[in-house]
């Protein structure tokens, strides 16, 4: 997954009714829009509106069964994301030892 | 989920506020410890450039300065590498937050990649459909050019 994804993965858990939609579909083993809107206070055309975001960021899939489509979660950009804090956070850790060595010499 | 995209540190610096300020804000200064050669406007709006050893550059777009306290930086979407390539990158948030204590200064540094207000569902949507759509984002505009 390239990091473009990761931004849209980003992008897609930055909301809070994206966030309910995964927590409604991780309690099942496939779930349809419809029955998603029956169980968050949004309408079914937003449901749908935010698995197009989801789905498109890789964090879930739909597989049609007859008339309807089921998603599920498709956890592995969860696994890019949680790489992408620990390059960054080492990244700081070394910038941080070296301000405060900086800032010790007293170069200013 | 909601602050988890989020990454934090807080240092206590035994200096004063000033100098933590002048240490992250001066381009000399973030020279000797960011990893990069700097190049700062400092003023809401300015452009931030640093460019690695290894000839990377990724440009940032200064949001706020409130002088000793708080520094906030946006990254632009994509890092250019020594020979004229282009990469994708998150978009993430850069803070500097300085609380002057007792002992001197406590640091807080976080890169947030929650969504801006550029990122709405409908920026998503269109971004999907094309890639380089953030040119058009009119908040980035200024700072594209």
């Amino acid at each position: 997954m390239s990091k473009h994804q990761i931004d849209m993965v980003f992008s897609a858990l930055s909301d809070p009714t994206r966030r309910e939609v995964i927590e409604c579909i991780s309690e099942e083993d496939g779930v349809s829009a419809s029955q998603l809107a029956t169980r968050l206070p949004v309408s079914r055309q937003a449901v749908a509106k935010h698995l197009t975001a989801l789905s498109e960021a890789g964090l879930v899939s739909g597989e049609k069964h007859g008339r309807q489509k089921l998603y599920r979660l498709t956890p592995g950009p969860m696994g890019d994301v949680m790489g992408w804090m620990e390059r960054v956070g080492a990244e700081w850790d070394d910038r941080l030892q070296a301000l405060q060595r900086h800032l010790a010499s007293g170069e200013d | 989920m909601a602050e988890g995209q989020v990454v934090e540190r807080d240092i206590l610096l035994p200096v004063p506020a000033d100098e933590v300020w002048a240490a992250i804000t001066d381009d000399d200064q973030l020279a000797a410890w960011f990893g990069a050669e700097a190049r700062l406007e400092l003023r809401p709006g300015g452009r931030a450039t640093f460019r690695w050893p290894d000839g990377t550059t990724r440009n940032a777009t200064v949001e706020v300065v409130e002088a000793e306290r708080l520094l906030i930086l946006r990254w632009f979407p994509f890092a250019d590498d020594a020979h004229g390539g282009r990469r994708q990158q998150p978009v993430t948030t850069l803070s500097f937050r300085l609380e002057a204590t007792s002992h001197g200064t406590r640091l807080r540094v976080a890169e947030s990649a929650t969504a801006q207000e550029a990122f709405s569902d409908d920026h998503l949507l269109a971004r999907n459909a094309r890639p380089d759509a953030w040119h058009n984002s009119g908040d980035l505009r200024a700072s594209a050019v």
